[in-house]
C-alpha cells in the first residue's frame, strides 16, 4: 500500500517543518503550504489524503480555506484536522460550523496528533 | 428634614394658636393626623427612594435605568407626561433619551439646544423650574409646539453642580395645578437619578474596558503559544529520538526542558481563566435568595467526591430560609470554590465542617478542613492574584480555574469579607460574611 499523503498548512515555517518531520517519521507523506491560497491550490491539485490547517493564515485565512473545500463536492470528502492555538469554545464551534473533521489545540500531543490522523484517514 | 421643618413650623404655630383660640383639644387631634400623614408621606418617599435606587442599580445597562427612572416617576407623581434628556457628551445639545406620554415620532425629533426653551433654561441655569401656567411666564414668550400643557415641572439632574441632564413632567392626571411639594418630591427623585444616571454609565465603561481587556489577553496568549508549540515539538522530536538515539544525561536535560514547557502553557491556560472570570465581576445579577437551600445543595454536589475520598462532612445548617440580595451564581461558585479546597488539601479520612451563621444585618459561612493547612507567611498572599500558581504547581495539584482572589473580589463586590484562621498539619478555616441586603463597593 501507498503512502497517505498530508497537506500541512502553517505560516510558521519551523512547526510546518517539525510537524513534517513527525509525520514522515511515522510513515507518511508530507506536502507543506504556508499560506491559504497556496493550500487551496495544493488541495485542490493533489487532493491529499489528509489536511492539517492552521486557522490564522496570510491570504485567506484557515476557516475560509476549510469552508471551500467542504463545501465543494469535489474535495469535501478530504478530512480536515483544524490547528490552532486559540481554544475557546466559541472557535471549536466555529470550526464544526465550517465542516472540519476534528480540531486540534497548539501546543499539541503528538500521540493525540497521530491518533487523530489514523483514525480519519482509516490506517 | 421636611418632617423636621414641618415640626419646626408646627411648633411656632401651635403656641401661637393656643393663645388666639385657646381650643385645644382640637388642635390636638389636628396634630396627630397631621403627623401621622407626614410621617406616611415621609415613609413613602423613603420607600420610593429605595426602590428607585435598587432597580436602577440592578438594571442591565444605561437604557433599561432611564425606562426604569421614567416609569417610576410617573407612577409616584402620577403624571400623565415625563421626558428625561440626556446631555451629549460634547455637543451642546441634550437629546430626549426616554419619555413616557409622548408621542414616539416627538421622541425620536426631540433635540434641545442648551438655553432654549424650558428644558434648555432649566440645564443652562441648573435651576429647577415651577411653571403653573406657562402662558403667563415672560421667560417663555414664544412656547409652542405639537405639545403644550399649563403648568410643568422641569429639574437639572445634577452631579457636583454639573448637569447631566434634565427630568420634565407636565400634567397630572388629577388635573390640579403642580406646586412646591411636587417641585421637592421631583428635585429629590433627580438627586438620585443623577447618581443612579453616573453610576450606570461608569458601570458600561467599566464593561467596555473589560472587553478591551479579554480580548487583548486572547491575543497575547494567542501570540504566546505559537513560539511555544516549535519550541515543544522540537524538544519532543529529539526526546523521542527522531533524530538519532541520546544518552541519559541528555534525555534528563530534554524531559526539564519539556516539563517547563508543561508548565509555561499551563501559566497561559490560567491567564486566559483568571481574566475570563474577572471581566465576569461586572456583569453581576443581583437577586433575593435563599442562601440555607444554596449551601446545601453545594454541599450535595460534593458528596460523591467525599464519600470517594473517604473524607467525613458535618453540616450545621438551620432548616430557616435566610434570604440575601446577591449573585446567586457567583455567590455559588464561591461556596463550591472553598468546598473544593477543603476536599483537595484535606488529609485521608480527614474531617470537614459547614456551618451556617444568621446574624441580624449579616450571614456567615465558615468552612473548615482538617487539612494540610497554610503556613503564615502565605496566608497573607493567600488572596493575591496568581498565588495559587506557585502552590499548585508546588503541591500537583490542578486548581479549578478561579483563583482566590477572584473569590474575594466576589464577595468584597457584594459589600462582604472573607477571614482565615490557619494551623499547618491541623487545618484551614475560611469564614465569609455577606450583608443580607445590598451593600455597593465600587
Amino acid at each position: 500500500m501507498s503512502k497517505k499523503r498530508i497537506l500541512v498548512v502553517d505560516d510558521e515555517q519551523a512547526l510546518a517543518e517539525l510537524v513534517k518531520m513527525r509525520l514522515e517519521t511515522n510513515g507518511y507523506e508530507v506536502l507543506s503550504a504556508f499560506d491559504g491560497q497556496e493550500a487551496l491550490d495544493k488541495a485542490r491539485k493533489e487532493k491529499p489524503d489528509l489536511i492539517i490547517l492552521d486557522l490564522m493564515l496570510p491570504k485567506i485565512d484557515g476557516y475560509k480555506v476549510c469552508r471551500m473545500l467542504k463545501f465543494d463536492e469535489k474535495y469535501k470528502k478530504i478530512p480536515i484536522i483544524l490547528f490552532t492555538a486559540r481554544a475557546q469554545e466559541s472557535d471549536k464551534k466555529m470550526g464544526q460550523d465550517v465542516g472540519a473533521d476534528s480540531y486540534i489545540v497548539k501546543p499539541f500531543e503528538p500521540k493525540a496528533l497521530l491518533a487523530k490522523i489514523k483514525e480519519l484517514t482509516g490506517g | 428634614m421636611a418632617l423636621n421643618n414641618w415640626l419646626i413650623n408646627l411648633i411656632k404655630g401651635k403656641k401661637s394658636q393656643r393663645d388666639s383660640s385657646g381650643n385645644f383639644s382640637r388642635l390636638k387631634g389636628e396634630l396627630r393626623d397631621k403627623s401621622r400623614d407626614s410621617l406616611e408621606e415621609e415613609f413613602f418617599k423613603l420607600r420610593v427612594a429605595y426602590e428607585i435606587n435598587r432597580d436602577v442599580l440592578s438594571s442591565t445597562g444605561l437604557e433599561e435605568a432611564l425606562n426604569i427612572l421614567v416609569d417610576r416617576i410617573a407612577e409616584v407623581m402620577s403624571v400623565e407626561i415625563v421626558s428625561l434628556m440626556l446631555v451629549g457628551k460634547s455637543s451642546g445639545e441634550m437629546l430626549i433619551k426616554f419619555a413616557k406620554g409622548l408621542d414616539k415620532e416627538i421622541i425620536r425629533d426631540a433635540k434641545v439646544k442648551l438655553g432654549e426653551g424650558v428644558s434648555g433654561w432649566v440645564a443652562q441655569t441648573g435651576q429647577s423650574l415651577l411653571i403653573k401656567d406657562i402662558s403667563k411666564d415672560p421667560r417663555f414668550p414664544k412656547r409652542g409646539g405639537r405639545y403644550s400643557t399649563d403648568s410643568l415641572l422641569s429639574v437639572p439632574l445634577k452631579v457636583y453642580d454639573k448637569v447631566i441632564g434634565v427630568i420634565n413632567v407636565n400634567n397630572k392626571e388629577s388635573g390640579e395645578i403642580f406646586n412646591e411639594q411636587d417641585l421637592d418630591v421631583l428635585n429629590r427623585i433627580a438627586d438620585l437619578s443623577a447618581i443612579a444616571v453616573v453610576n450606570v454609565r461608569f458601570r458600561e465603561d467599566a464593561k467596555e474596558l473589560d472587553v478591551l481587556r479579554s480580548e487583548f489577553i486572547a491575543n497575547v496568549s494567542h501570540e504566546l503559544r505559537t513560539p511555544l508549540t516549535a519550541l515543544k515539538e522540537s524538544v519532543g522530536l529529539v526526546l523521542d529520538e527522531i533524530t538519532g538515539s541520546i544518552n541519559e544525561k541528555q534525555k534528563k536535560l530534554l524531559n526539564l526542558a519539556s516539563q517547563n514547557i508543561r508548565r509555561l502553557n499551563g501559566l497561559i491556560d490560567d491567564l486566559l481563566d483568571f481574566s475570563k472570570a474577572e471581566a465576569g465581576l461586572h456583569h453581576m445579577k443581583r437577586t433575593l435568595f435563599d442562601i440555607t437551600n444554596m449551601v446545601k445543595s453545594a454541599t450535595d454536589t460534593f458528596l460523591p467526591l467525599i464519600e470517594k475520598k473517604g473524607l467525613e462532612i458535618k453540616g450545621i445548617l438551620t432548616d430557616k430560609k435566610i434570604e440575601i440580595w446577591g449573585d446567586e451564581d457567583k455567590l455559588y461558585e464561591v461556596i463550591t470554590n472553598f468546598i473544593d479546597n477543603a476536599v483537595k488539601y484535606n488529609k485521608p479520612r480527614g474531617k470537614i465542617k459547614i456551618k451556617l451563621e444568621d446574624a441580624d444585618s449579616d450571614v456567615k459561612i465558615k468552612i473548615a478542613d482538617t487539612g494540610i493547612g497554610i503556613p503564615g507567611e502565605d496566608l497573607s498572599r493567600l488572596f493575591n492574584r496568581f498565588s495559587r500558581l506557585e502552590s499548585s504547581l508546588k503541591e500537583g495539584v490542578k486548581g479549578t480555574g478561579l483563583g482566590l482572589s477572584i473569590v474575594k473580589d466576589i464577595v468584597e463586590m457584594h459589600g462582604g469579607k472573607i477571614e482565615v484562621e490557619s494551623k499547618v498539619d491541623e487545618g484551614t478555616t475560611f469564614s465569609i460574611s455577606l450583608p443580607k441586603n445590598l451593600r455597593i463597593r465600587r
